[in-house]
C-alpha cells in the first residue's frame, strides 16, 4: 500500500532550525552593517518579531488545509487558472534562489579551500548530493538533518563560547544612531533572506506530517532557534570583528571563527567549523529541490516525480554555473531581485490566501483558526485508497 | 545482472572522480612559509622582501645541514601579489602565507600612506589577520630588519612577532597591533592607527652575519620601541618610549608594566611600581556645545624596588605620600602624550571615537574637521594608584636602624 511520507515532529523542527539560518548564518552580518553600522545586531531581534506575525500566517493557512502543500491550496482557495499562476509565482521562489544560494556558497568553498577548482565541479558534486537526498524522500531527508544535529551545534556551541570573550562592547556604541530609511531597507534584506524564506516550509507542512499540532510546534521551535542563533553570531560578528571590518567582509562569520584562539593552543580551526554553514546550506537546498519537485509534480499531475529528479538537477547545475558573472552581478541580484522577489512571495502572498481565505470561509462559516485533525483521523483519511494525497511523492 | 554490473561500474567511475583529491593539492614540501614580510619604496614600485623559513634548520628532533634558518628573497612588481608570486623566481617552493607573522613597513612607504598596500592583506584568501604589523623607524630599511641573524630566536620574523607579544604582557611599551586592528582604526571614525617601530642596533653588516649569534653580546640587535602616529592613514610622527606606555594606558590596552619614579622626599632616588589591575574607564562630558573626556585610571600595583635612602615604609603615611608622588608624576607621562598627539593632529588616543560613542549628536558636528578640532578638546586626568604591597621585605636594607 501506498503511504505518504511522515516526517516526526522533531526532525522537521531541525530541517526548519537549518532553513531558517541557510545562508544567512555566513553573510547576513555584513548586509546588515553595511546599511546600520553597530546597530546591525537590532534587525534580527525586531525582524525575527514581526516574522513571528508571518510565521502565524503559514500556521493558519496549514490549520485550513491539513493535507495540502501549497500549490494544492492555491488550486482549491482560488480556482484552477488563478491557482496555476500563483502556484507559478510561488515555484518563482526556489526556482531563482535554488541558483543564486548554490552560486553563493560554492563561491565560498572557492574562496578558501579550492580557489581552482572550477566552480562547475563543486557545483555538480553539491547538487549530486541535494538529488540523492530527494531522491531518497523527504523522510529520509528529515531523519538526516536530525542526525547532523550533533555536528552542527557543537562546531556552533564552540564557535559562539570560544569567541564570547573577544566581545568589545565598545564596538556596538552608540547604540541606536540609525536613520530610519537605512534600518527599513536593512529590515526589508532580513524580512527577505531570512523570514520569508520560511515559506518553502508549506510545501512540507502541514501535508508530511502525521502530528500536526506537534509539526506546528516543531516549525515554531525550529523558526524561533534559528532566529536566535542568527541574532547571536550577528551580535558576535558586531562585537568582535567590529562593524568596520564586518562591513566590508564577504564572510564575516568565518573571520569570526578564524578568531578562535583557545587557550593558545586550539586555533586555525575555521576550516573544521565551516561544517556547520554545509549542514546550513545542504537542508535549505535540499528543501527548494523539494518544492520544485512536487511543484512540477503537481502542474504535470505525474503519479511520481522521481524521474525528474536527475533532469532537474542537471538544468539547475548549468544554471548555477551560469546565474552570475561576476560578484557584483550577484550583489545587486540579492539586492533588487532577490529581497523583493521573496518579500513579495513569502509574505505578501500568504497575505493575499490569507484576505481571500477569510472572506470565503466567512461565508461558509468556518472556523477562521480550526484545531488540527487529530491523528487517527489524520491515518484514516491518508489510508483510503482513494484519497487523492496517498501518493508518495 | 547487467543491471547490478552497470551500477558496480558507475560506482567505481564515480568514486575514482571524487575520491582521486582535489585540485588544489600543494604538499607542505611544495610550499615555502614566509613569516615575515617587508615592504620599501623602489623607484616608483613596492619593493616585497619574503623571508621564508628552512623547516629543516629549525626543527629540534632533526640535525640540519647548519644553513641559514630563514631565506629572504626581495621582488619589485607593481602589485604585492605579483612580487609574492614571484618569490619562486629565486626559491624552490610555493609561497605561502597563512603563517604570517610579521608585516615591517618601511617609513618612507607609511610617510605616503599605508592604505595602498594593505589592500591585498585584507582580499586575498590565504591571509590570515593575526600578524603584526610594524614600521621600521628612522629611514632604517624595513628588509635590513628581516636579514639580521637574531639571538635566541634566529629568524627576525618570529623575534619580533614574540618580543611584541610578550612585551605587552610584561612592559607594556609595546603595543600588539594586528591586520583586524590595524583596519578598525583606520577606518574607523574619530581613531587613528599607532604601529610599533622597530629599528636595527648596532652594526648591519655584522648582524647580518651567522656569528651575530654565536656571541653572547651580539653585536646588533632589533630594537622595537617607539610607537608611528598616524593621521587620515599617513605617518607623521613618533611617540616615544613612556608615551607609548602612557598611550596603551589611555586605551586601555595595557598589562602588567613597571614604571620608575622620583622618591617623595629626593629626587635624585627612584623607587619602582610594577603595577598589576589596571583598568582605564572614559567619560565625555558636553560644557558649552564643546566635549570635555574625562579619564579615571585605576591602577593597582605593589611597590617592586625602592632605592629611596630616607623614605620609611612601615608607616602607613608613607604609603600614601608614594601613591600621591606616583600619581603625579605618571599625570605627566599622560599630559605628555595627549600633548605629542595633538602636536601632530593624531588622534591615536581614539578621542573622536569616545565622543562618537557617548555623543554621537555632537561627533556629527565634529567629524567634518576632526583633525584641526582635535587639538582644542579638553581632557581632565583622575589618576588613582593603589598600591597594596612591598614585596618580600618592607624597608631596604640600606636603611640602618
Amino acid at each position: 500500500m501506498k503511504t505518504i511520507a511522515q516526517l516526526s515532529p522533531r526532525s522537521y523542527g531541525f530541517l526548519v532550525f537549518y532553513a531558517t539560518c541557510s545562508t544567512a548564518l555566513l553573510g547576513l552580518a555584513t548586509s546588515l552593517a553595511t546599511y546600520v553600522h553597530q546597530d546591525a545586531w537590532v534587525v534580527p531581534i525586531v525582524g525575527s518579531l514581526f516574522g513571528a506575525g508571518v510565521v502565524f500566517l503559514y500556521t493558519m493557512i496549514a490549520r485550513w488545509y491539513p493535507f495540502e502543500t501549497i500549490y494544492e491550496i492555491n488550486e482549491q482557495l482560488f480556482g484552477k487558472t488563478i491557482g496555476i499562476v500563483l502556484s507559478l509565482l510561488f515555484l518563482s521562489l526556489p526556482v531563482f534562489h535554488f541558483p543564486a544560494i548554490t552560486s553563493y556558497s560554492v563561491t565560498f568553498i572557492q574562496n578558501y579551500t579550492l580557489p581552482t577548482t572550477p566552480f562547475i565541479v563543486i557545483t555538480a558534486i553539491g547538487i549530486g548530493l541535494v538529488a540523492f537526498g530527494i531522491f531518497s524522500g523527504i523522510e529520509p531527508i528529515a531523519r538526516t538533518a536530525e542526525l547532523c544535529f550533533v555536528f552542527f551545534i557543537v562546531p556552533l556551541l564552540f564557535l559562539v563560547f570560544t569567541t564570547a570573550p573577544l566581545i568589545d562592547f565598545g564596538f556596538v556604541q552608540p547604540y541606536f544612531t540609525f536613520s530610519w530609511f537605512n534600518m527599513s531597507e536593512a529590515f526589508s534584506i532580513f524580512l527577505g533572506n531570512v523570514v520569508s524564506n520560511v515559506v518553502i516550509q508549506l510545501t512540507v507542512f502541514p501535508k508530511y506530517l502525521a502530528k500536526k499540532k506537534a509539526g506546528e510546534r516543531a516549525l515554531w521551535t525550529g523558526y524561533s532557534l534559528g532566529c536566535l542563533i542568527l541574532t547571536i553570531i550577528t551580535f558576535l560578528s558586531i562585537a568582535v570583528l567590529s562593524p568596520e571590518v564586518v562591513s566590508i567582509d564577504h564572510y564575516p562569520a568565518f573571520t569570526l571563527a578564524q578568531e578562535i584562539n583557545a587557550a593558545g593552543f586550539l586555533q586555525r580551526v575555521e576550516a573544521t567549523i565551516t561544517v556547520i554553514w554545509f549542514i546550513c546550506i545542504y537542508f535549505n537546498l535540499t528543501l527548494y529541490f523539494h518544492c520544485i519537485v512536487i511543484g512540477m509534480k503537481h502542474f504535470f499531475k505525474l503519479k511520481s516525480a522521481q524521474v525528474l529528479i536527475p533532469v532537474i538537477a542537471l538544468l539547475l547545475v548549468y544554471l548555477a554555473d551560469y546565474y552570475f558573472n561576476n560578484i557584483a552581478e550577484e550583489r545587486s541580484f540579492y539586492q533588487y531581485v532577490s529581497v523583493p522577489h521573496s518579500i513579495f512571495v513569502g509574505t505578501m502572498l500568504p497575505i493575499t490566501i490569507i484576505i481571500v481565505g477569510i472572506i470565503k470561509r466567512k461565508k461558509q462559516q468556518k472556523p477562521l483558526y480550526p484545531p488540527y485533525p487529530d491523528e487517527a483521523t489524520v491515518y484514516k483519511l491518508q489510508h483510503t485508497p482513494d484519497s487523492h494525497s496517498s501518493e508518495k511523492i | 545482472m547487467i543491471m547490478k554490473w552497470l551500477s558496480s561500474t558507475l560506482l567505481v567511475m564515480i568514486s575514482l572522480l571524487l575520491l582521486s583529491g582535489c585540485w588544489d593539492r600543494w604538499e607542505l614540501n611544495e610550499l615555502s612559509i614566509i613569516t615575515g614580510m617587508a615592504i620599501d619604496k623602489s623607484d616608483d614600485h613596492y619593493e616585497l622582501t619574503m623571508q621564508s623559513i628552512n623547516p629543516a634548520e629549525i626543527a629540534s628532533q632533526e640535525i640540519g645541514n647548519g644553513y641559514a634558518q630563514a631565506f629572504n628573497t626581495t621582488e619589485v612588481a607593481p602589485t604585492i601579489h605579483e612580487s609574492l608570486r614571484k618569490h619562486v623566481n629565486k626559491s624552490p617552493r610555493r609561497a605561502f602565507i597563512s603563517h604570517l607573522q610579521v608585516l615591517v613597513i618601511s617609513e618612507e612607504v607609511a610617510r605616503e600612506g599605508i592604505t595602498s598596500i594593505l589592500d591585498f592583506f585584507y582580499r586575498d584568501h590565504e591571509v590570515r589577520s593575526d600578524f603584526f604589523v610594524l614600521i621600521a623607524k628612522d629611514d632604517q630599511r624595513a628588509k635590513e630588519i628581516l636579514s639580521i641573524v637574531t639571538p635566541l630566536e634566529n629568524v627576525p620574523s618570529q623575534n619580533i612577532f614574540d618580543s611584541l607579544q610578550y612585551g605587552a604582557r610584561s612592559y607594556g611599551g609595546t603595543r600588539i597591533v594586528t591586520l583586524d586592528d590595524l583596519y578598525q582604526d583606520a577606518t574607523a571614525p574619530g581613531i587613528e592607527p599607532a604601529l610599533m617601530g622597530v629599528q636595527v642596533i648596532g652594526n648591519l653588516k655584522e648582524g647580518q652575519e651567522r656569528s651575530n649569534a654565536e656571541r653572547n653580546e651580539p653585536a646588533t640587535t632589533l630594537l622595537i620601541q617607539e610607537l608611528a602616529m598616524f593621521r587620515d592613514n599617513y605617518l607623521v610622527g613618533w611617540l616615544s618610549q613612556d608615551q607609548s606606555k602612557g598611550l596603551n594606558y589611555i586605551t586601555g590596552d595595557i598589562r602588567d608594566s613597571v614604571g620608575s619614579f622620583n622618591c617623595p622626599n629626593n629626587s635624585d632616588e627612584e623607587f619602582a611600581l610594577e603595577s598589576f589591575k589596571e583598568k582605564t574607564d572614559y567619560d565625555v562630558r558636553i560644557v558649552n556645545n564643546k566635549p570635555i573626556i574625562d579619564l579615571t585610571f585605576n591602577i593597582s600595583s605593589h611597590i617592586s624596588e625602592v632605592n629611596c635612602s630616607t623614605l620609611d615604609l612601615s608607616k602607613e603615611e608613607n604609603f600614601y605620600l608614594v601613591e600621591k608622588e606616583s600619581e603625579e608624576q605618571f599625570l605627566t607621562i599622560l599630559q605628555d602624550t595627549v600633548q605629542e598627539a595633538k602636536a601632530h593632529q593624531s588622534d591615536v588616543l581614539g578621542f573622536g571615537q569616545m565622543i562618537h560613542r557617548k555623543h554621537p549628536k555632537i561627533w556629527e558636528e565634529l567629524k567634518s574637521n576632526w583633525n584641526e578640532e582635535f587639538p582644542n578638546v579638553e581632557v581632565t586626568y583622575d589618576v588613582n594608584i593603589k598600591i597594596t604591597d612591598t614585596g618580600n621585605i618592607i624597608n631596604s636594607f640600606t636603611e640602618d636602624d
